[in-house]
């Protein structure tokens, strides 16, 4: 692949971040929300950041754009430390990665207009004089598809579709490569999903942005993302291009998560597995795989060692099982019986 | 949407609402037309916001135009007219006159209480200013910076709020004998706190939201963020406490001259007023009563303001 | 067509409403819920009627907005202030609830009428034990001794699945994870045997893993116990896991009404047409533009004298800017609002346009 050569935009090394949680007793207990995460996000690329709630992506997001300090490890943007970025350094750093949050009604400030809001990022870096910067909003809002006069509204007059089109223009306003995006459709109705959906799509075309994108929803990352990470209890589980991860998933919790996917056009439950159990506490993580606890097909050896991320199949498809070959061949098998119509 | 299970009925649920038809009523028949929705909170709260308000404008205007509006000056002394009960008390020769009557030294009471509205008000007011900007700015640093700043000043806080401030104000003012900017002082002292918790306790709400952290991914400076972003969220809190505040000032003002360490004779105030008629009280209700009265009337207008500010701008009570 | 499933009679199983025994379960008529605004008055639920039959699990899906939870905390008497229902007919077993006294009412709720909300961390309270709180529910509801109770408590934890039920019932809420608490809700639910629960996006709140494991509760409890449930959401596909019948619901109204394989598949209004296909699926081609219903959700002031979806419908004509069509039967078991529904014969037009 051509991208393998070229050195990626971002890259996450041994991300780990631990928070400090107080519980109950005297024993000062940590909670490791992010455990060891490398990563690499291609220039151009769509890479899409999948896990249930409390598997770290978000803190991971955090850590991506400085609301964070890791605590292990190092998020390196154009082979730089982000971390260590200070002054002229960290200001062009902010110009040029951007986040976009869940909560597109949270992300504004309510009693800014949202043409005022738009124009903040251009006022804090000094870009241009009040007219230039009031075409530039106008210029924002053209681009994601809103007519202007949504400028002078505020936030509450807005539907939660025009909301998340605000929150995007916003950290388009200084031409960033990157965008960090948190779950940007998750608040959003299944019609109105689709709208931001392709308008993302569209910007990443246009304007040649790089994307991580964070969701909890297969659905949705298979559609927009060109490669898939898995997380799970804070480590990455498995990485790969999204045909290949959806088609051949090489990890037990992958392919587990795909089968419980509600779909409307896969009827009733005739497809899906159901994962027993739920997610361990992150402050009582078991030993070994983080995943053995609620692994159908987990041995003695899963409970001692940690399965390390290794490479599986073509490309640069990845995961940590001690028996990913197994897994892609249950995933065949059940793939081959649902195109049968078998059980 | 948050909800009970089952339907909120169990002792320990709370109590379900048995509501079908219109609301607040009990339950109607299908032929009952559609429900009439008087009264909604945030009228409600419009209501008692503009009860207050022409309360509040009355006393102020009356006050203001207290030299067009009274005949006599406040200080001025009528031995011949002492002791006149007001206009509808003929049994103590009320009279045109003197509609509120005179005191001891014939002083007439109307322009006397409205010159000492007009005075508690200005010094109030001042006091209010005060304790605004201390309090606000207060709060401000020590919710946007918190560290050790923030432990000492609300270390300070709490110490004023857990120390009777009416006996440091006496002591104070009997060390340094009274004057216009003494006063001024403790009042902008006596209520810095509340405003300093309160913007405190916002802010570091704020702080919190998504629009604060988007902010900070763009690179705003925290003095940016506090400024232009939390501080118009903090406002609508700040218009209820000093709202709050105003009366509470007054009524401390009037506490103040009432045990003589406030405003000094002849200067009309309201709670030297009451002080000079406790020795008459028996005799002529009116001396320490009209006086009292003026100082209900102003506190509840502005008490009322603030109860329908807090309706108002509360987005707990805000309907759909 | 129906992909074969595993199992006898799926949770899809076709319900037969005509072969259906005696009468439904629940019955609503011209339901018309209304709230007060500073704009004025806004109707929430606007003419709505459907029925639940004996064992039959009924979808309600829309978008926010939709009024498809107003729908449900009407029929339990719950809409709160401003708001209120102005008009309709509730039949609970042939009882009109809305002629019913609210003490009738209440007591009527949580026993033979039961619900479970969408979040289980707010729906329990934080201060009592599980126990407790199931306890007090039961003696809320009927002479009964803590034994009694407790063992109630008990049996129903055990049949949600809940493993070491009697440790559990010691346990207070915040002390269990977002899927044992909605299992513990579910219980609750049970705990007097209702003829009728209705579900008011009771997974949403859950990851997808947990979500599946209490649809597919949900779906072995109804099979087994036999009540009737009315399950609400916005997600297409865990309606279809459930749901026997779909009432689909757009700007308050009921725009169509059929058996869920069959509407989520040859959809007949082209809202759900629009619906179905805007969501991304795991079969959609990846990058290709998802057709997307143009506009928005027309607010409470402009909504059209027509039929409500007529300003973002690529099929309108005059007529249904002008006048509002009936859910009226178009083809046999599935009935539409619309004046001119997508027939299976018809060309190729999926009522759905590019955005």
């Amino acid at each position: 692949m051509a991208e393998a050569t070229e050195a990626p935009i971002l890259s996450l090394q041994g991300l780990g971040m631990t928070f400090r949680a107080r519980g109950e007793g005297r024993r000062a207990q940590t909670l490791r929300a992010v455990d060891g995460v490398d990563l690499d996000v291609g220039r151009g690329r769509v890479v899409g950041l999948v896990g249930e709630s409390g598997c770290g992506k978000s803190t991971l997001a955090r850590t991506i754009v400085r609301l964070e300090t890791p605590t292990d490890g190092r998020v390196l943007y154009e082979g730089t430390d982000v971390h260590a970025l200070a002054g002229r350094d960290l200001a062009g750093y902010r110009r040029e990665v951007q986040l976009v949050f869940q909560d597109p009604y949270a992300a504004l400030p309510p009693r800014m207009r949202c043409g005022e809001a738009i124009g903040e990022p251009l006022r804090i870096h000094r870009r241009g004089d009040t007219a230039g910067r009031r075409r530039r909003t106008a210029e924002l809002l053209d681009l994601v598809g809103l007519p202007r006069v949504m400028g002078d509204r505020y936030p509450h007059q807005l539907s939660g579709g025009q909301r998340q089109r605000i929150n995007i223009a916003r950290a388009l306003a200084l031409e960033p490569k990157l965008l960090v995006l948190d779950e940007p459709v998750s608040a959003l109705d299944v019609s109105i999903q689709g709208q931001v959906l392709n308008l993302l799509g569209a910007l990443r075309r246009d304007l040649g942005l790089t994307y991580l994108f964070i969701s909890h929803d297969l659905r949705v990352v298979r559609y927009l993302c060109d490669e898939v990470a898995v997380m799970y209890l804070g480590r990455l589980v498995e990485f790969g291009p999204t045909e290949e991860v959806f088609a051949r998933p090489n990890h037990p919790y992958t392919l587990a998560l795909i089968r419980s996917i509600p779909d409307h056009e896969r009827e009733g439950l005739g497809g899906r597995v159901v994962l027993r159990g739920e997610v361990p506490n992150p402050i009582d993580r078991p030993p070994g795989c983080p995943f053995h606890t609620r692994c159908p097909m987990a041995r003695d050896v899963c409970a001692r060692e940690v399965p390390p991320l290794r490479p599986v199949g073509a490309g640069n498809h990845r995961a940590a099982c001690h028996f990913a070959e197994e897994v892609s061949d249950a995933a065949m098998v059940a793939g081959r019986n649902r195109a049968a119509g078998l059980p | 949407m948050s909800g009970g299970v089952a339907a909120a009925e169990g002792p320990l649920l709370g109590a379900g609402q048995g509501v079908t038809g219109v609301p607040g009523g009990p339950s109607t028949g299908p032929t009952a037309g559609r429900p009439t929705f008087r009264g909604l909170r945030s009228r409600r709260g419009g209501a008692t916001l503009l009860a207050g308000l022409v309360l509040f404008a009355l006393v102020l205007a009356a006050s203001l135009a207290a030299p067009l509006l009274t005949p006599y000056e406040p200080s001025r002394n009528d031995l011949r007219a002492r002791m006149h009960g007001p206009v509808w008390d003929g049994a103590h020769q009320g009279g045109w006159d003197h509609p509120l009557g005179t005191d001891a030294l014939g002083r007439d009471l109307f322009s006397r209480i409205l010159y000492g509205i007009r005075i508690s008000l200005a010094l109030a007011g001042a006091g209010l200013l005060l304790s605004l900007s201390l309090g606000v700015t207060v709060g401000l640093v020590s919710g946007l910076f918190g560290g050790w700043f923030d432990l000492a000043l609300m270390r300070l806080v709490d110490l004023q709020l857990a120390f009777p401030y009416v006996v440091l104000a006496m002591a104070i003012v009997t060390a340094t004998r009274t004057s216009i900017p003494v006063l001024v002082l403790l009042l902008g002292l006596a209520g810095w706190v509340y405003f300093a918790r309160v913007v405190r306790g916002s802010v570091l709400q704020e702080m919190q939201k998504d629009y604060v952290k988007a902010a900070q991914v763009f690179g705003a400076s925290r003095w940016r963020i506090g400024l232009r972003y939390v501080f118009p969220n903090v406002l609508p809190s700040v218009a209820v406490i000093a709202t709050l505040q105003l009366p509470a000032l007054i009524i401390f003002e009037a506490t103040l001259s009432f045990l003589g360490l406030g405003i000094q004779p002849p200067t009309p105030s309201l709670g030297g007023m009451m002080l000079d008629g406790v020795q008459y009280i028996a005799s002529a209700w009116w001396v320490i009563t009209l006086p009292g009265a003026a100082v209900l009337l102003t506190t509840l207008g502005l008490n009322l303001v603030s109860d329908g500010l807090r309706q108002l701008l509360d987005p707990r009570l805000q309907t759909v | 067509m129906r992909a074969p499933r595993s199992g006898a009679g799926g949770p899809g199983r076709p319900v037969d409403v005509d072969a259906l025994p005696g009468e439904p379960v629940l019955s609503v008529r011209n339901l018309t819920t209304v709230f007060a605004t500073r704009a004025g008055e806004f109707t929430a639920v606007d003419d709505v009627s459907f029925d639940v039959w004996p064992g039959e699990c009924l979808g309600i899906v829309g978008e926010s907005g939709s009024g498809k939870s107003v729908a449900a905390l009407s029929i339990l008497g719950l809409v709160d202030y401003p708001g209120g229902v102005a008009a309709g007919e509730i039949r609970f077993r042939g009882e009109d609830l809305r002629r019913l006294r609210p003490e009738a009412l209440r007591a009527l709720r949580g026993s033979r009428l039961a619900v479970v909300f969408q979040d289980p961390q707010t729906a329990l309270n934080p201060l009592f034990t599980v126990g407790r709180q199931m306890t007090d529910f039961v003696r809320a509801h009927r002479r009964a001794s803590t034994r009694e109770a407790t063992r109630l408590a008990t049996e129903k934890l055990r049949l949600v699945g809940v493993s070491a039920p009697e440790q559990r019932l010691r346990a207070y809420p915040w002390e269990l994870s977002g899927g044992l608490r909605q299992r513990v809700a579910i219980a609750m639910a049970l705990l007097l045997d209702p003829e009728l629960i209705i579900a008011d996006e009771p997974t949403t709140a859950l990851d997808v893993s947990i979500q599946a494991q209490i649809v597919e509760l949900l779906v072995d409890l109804k099979q087994r116990l036999g009540f009737s449930l009315i399950f609400i959401s916005h997600d297409l596909g865990v309606v279809s896991a459930v749901a026997d019948r779909v009432l689909v619901m757009y700007a308050g109204r009921a725009v169509e009404r059929g058996p869920v394989g069959e509407t989520f598949a040859h959809p007949l209004h082209p809202y759900t047409a629009a619906l179905v296909a805007s969501a991304p699926t795991l079969e959609s081609v990846r990058g290709r533009p998802l057709p997307t219903i143009p506009g928005s959700l027309p607010g409470p002031s402009d909504r059209p004298a027509g039929c409500v979806f007529a300003p973002r419908c690529p099929r309108a004509q005059p007529i249904c800017w002008a006048e509002q069509p009936p859910l009226a039967p178009v083809l046999p078991g599935r009935e539409a609002a619309c004046h001119f529904p997508l027939l299976p014969d018809a060309p190729a037009t999926t009522g759905t346009a590019r955005g």
